[in-house]
């Protein structure tokens, strides 16, 4: 056994470092590199990138549908996460030609040239979830423009608790997670079952069977660590918070702040009435049918509303 | 071709159909011209309105930026005058042109030094030639007014 792992204490820490500075290294970096291998989406700071399956709202398995590019229409999967860019890996997805040094063939490969899946953002896409028609029974695909998390539930698959996907100002629409992969165990992992048998009764809620000086053979009682981390609990700010008891009766504005923000929460999605439609349409028509500057024209094609 | 009123709606953006749902428009809904509170009914988005409660003046909801995209596209679909008062009497296009503060520059041209000083320096010398004679007797003394007083009685005439 060796002891010369090495310590990223004595490393250059990218993070510190200015971002002047680190986009120049970056840009060294880069240099080293086959242009092939490079990353198709920036690379993200660490505190910018995703980390929670809330924070990403898609995992591997999700169903999506393409909205830009050659592929557009294309329904395929999520294969990979790239928490690098916060990029997503597709099945069907865009692809590029890459040429690869014979040094870093695979075994199968004949070729230098060859086709390599494109990191795509979150533009790139929309959800796709499966709704049932109260009528004909029958299903069809719902595209999310975006998607809420609401409440919280059991997931049996991942094993976690779990916000419901839900599509936003649809929310009655739910997206489920799509189930993972199952994971195959080798023959040393402890099985399932194993794991969750209770082996332990306490008898006393009061006493504990746990002998007094067990938490310092656990730890060892010179480390630092054991006595500051794990002793030490402060009360901080939302704890004093927590316990200070309010001050009564609750200042009006303040209430009607409570209220105000209640009334937000419970706003639902307006829409426009046939007859306001009606009445926009005929101005507009008139102004676009007056028109013949073929510049203006082109301009109004740009940006209408049936061109996206 | 000539569009239908349906199809001439759907080529309406979406920044314009969005504030249109949300503020409809002006034969259907009106607008106060001036600052209200925020829970009127007919409060605009594009004026600072005051709080009820907490007596603070909110920003307006659309920016000074925001509502003059805003208008810049509505206008070219003909549906400008559907939008709510904008803020600080903002005016574009025609109406600005025409509107204009003409330049005060353009209206009263500096000009040059020389421009500048013309009609005094005319009045200088037309002065000056007018009393000659004064000047010269000034500088050259009584010789020369008897000198001219001479000329004038020793002038010939043809009668």
């Amino acid at each position: 056994m060796t002891w010369t792992a090495a310590s990223k204490r004595f490393g250059v820490n990218m993070e510190r470092l200015p971002p002047n500075l680190r986009r120049f290294f970056e840009n060294f970096q880069l240099r080293g590199q086959i242009p092939a291998m490079r990353s198709d989406l920036p690379t993200l700071p660490e505190n910018k990138r995703l980390k929670t399956m809330e924070d990403w709202k898609f995992a591997v398995g999700d169903q999506v549908l393409i909205m830009k590019g050659k592929l557009k229409g294309t329904i395929t999967k999520i294969v990979k996460l790239q928490p690098a860019s916060n990029g997503f890996y597709l099945e069907d997805g865009p692809t590029k030609k890459i040429v690869i040094p014979k040094e870093y063939w695979n075994q199968t490969q004949d070729s230098h040239v060859m086709d390599y899946p494109k990191v795509v953002d979150r533009s790139y896409f929309k959800l796709l979830g499966t709704v049932e028609d109260p009528n004909t029974k029958q299903k069809k695909y719902i595209a999310a423009n975006d998607i809420v998390l609401r409440g919280k539930y059991w997931d049996e698959n991942y094993k976690k608790m779990l916000p419901y996907r839900c599509i936003k100002n649809k929310e009655d629409i739910r997206i489920p997670w799509p189930k993972p992969e199952p994971i195959e165990d080798d023959a040393y992992c402890t099985p399932e079952a194993k794991v969750m048998e209770r082996t332990y009764f306490p008898t006393s809620i009061v006493l504990s069977e746990l002998p007094a000086d067990l938490k310092d053979s656990l730890r060892p009682p010179l480390s630092k660590s054991s006595k500051s981390k794990y002793d030490k609990y402060y009360l901080r700010g939302p704890d004093i918070k927590r316990l200070t008891k309010p001050n009564m009766p609750i200042p009006e504005h303040l209430r009607k702040l409570r209220e105000e923000k209640e009334l937000l929460k419970n706003k639902k999605a307006l829409k426009l009435t046939p007859e306001i439609e009606d009445f926009i349409g005929k101005k507009v028509a008139d102004h676009l049918n007056k028109n013949d500057n073929p510049h203006i024209k082109a301009y109004i094609e740009k940006v209408s509303g049936d061109n996206i | 071709m000539s569009l239908s009123a349906q199809q001439a709606f759907k080529k309406l953006p979406k920044k314009l159909v969005d504030f249109f749902t949300q503020y409809p428009p002006i034969p259907f809904k009106q607008y106060a011209t001036e600052t209200t509170l925020t829970t009127a009914d007919d409060a605009n988005p594009f004026l600072p309105n005051k709080h009820p409660v907490t007596n603070a003046i909110h920003d307006p909801i659309y920016s000074m930026r925001r509502q003059s995209d805003l208008f810049k596209l509505a206008y070219k679909f003909g549906v400008a005058d559907l939008l709510p008062k904008l803020n600080n009497g903002k005016v574009f296009y025609e109406e600005r042109y025409n509107n204009a503060k003409p330049l005060k520059g353009a209206v009263n041209p500096k000009g040059h030094k020389w421009e500048r000083t013309y009609e005094s320096r005319k009045q200088k010398i037309a002065e000056a030639v007018a009393r000659a004679d004064e000047i010269i007797i000034e500088a050259r003394g009584n010789k020369y007014k008897r000198r001219l007083e001479r000329k004038e009685k020793e002038q010939k005439t043809w009668y």
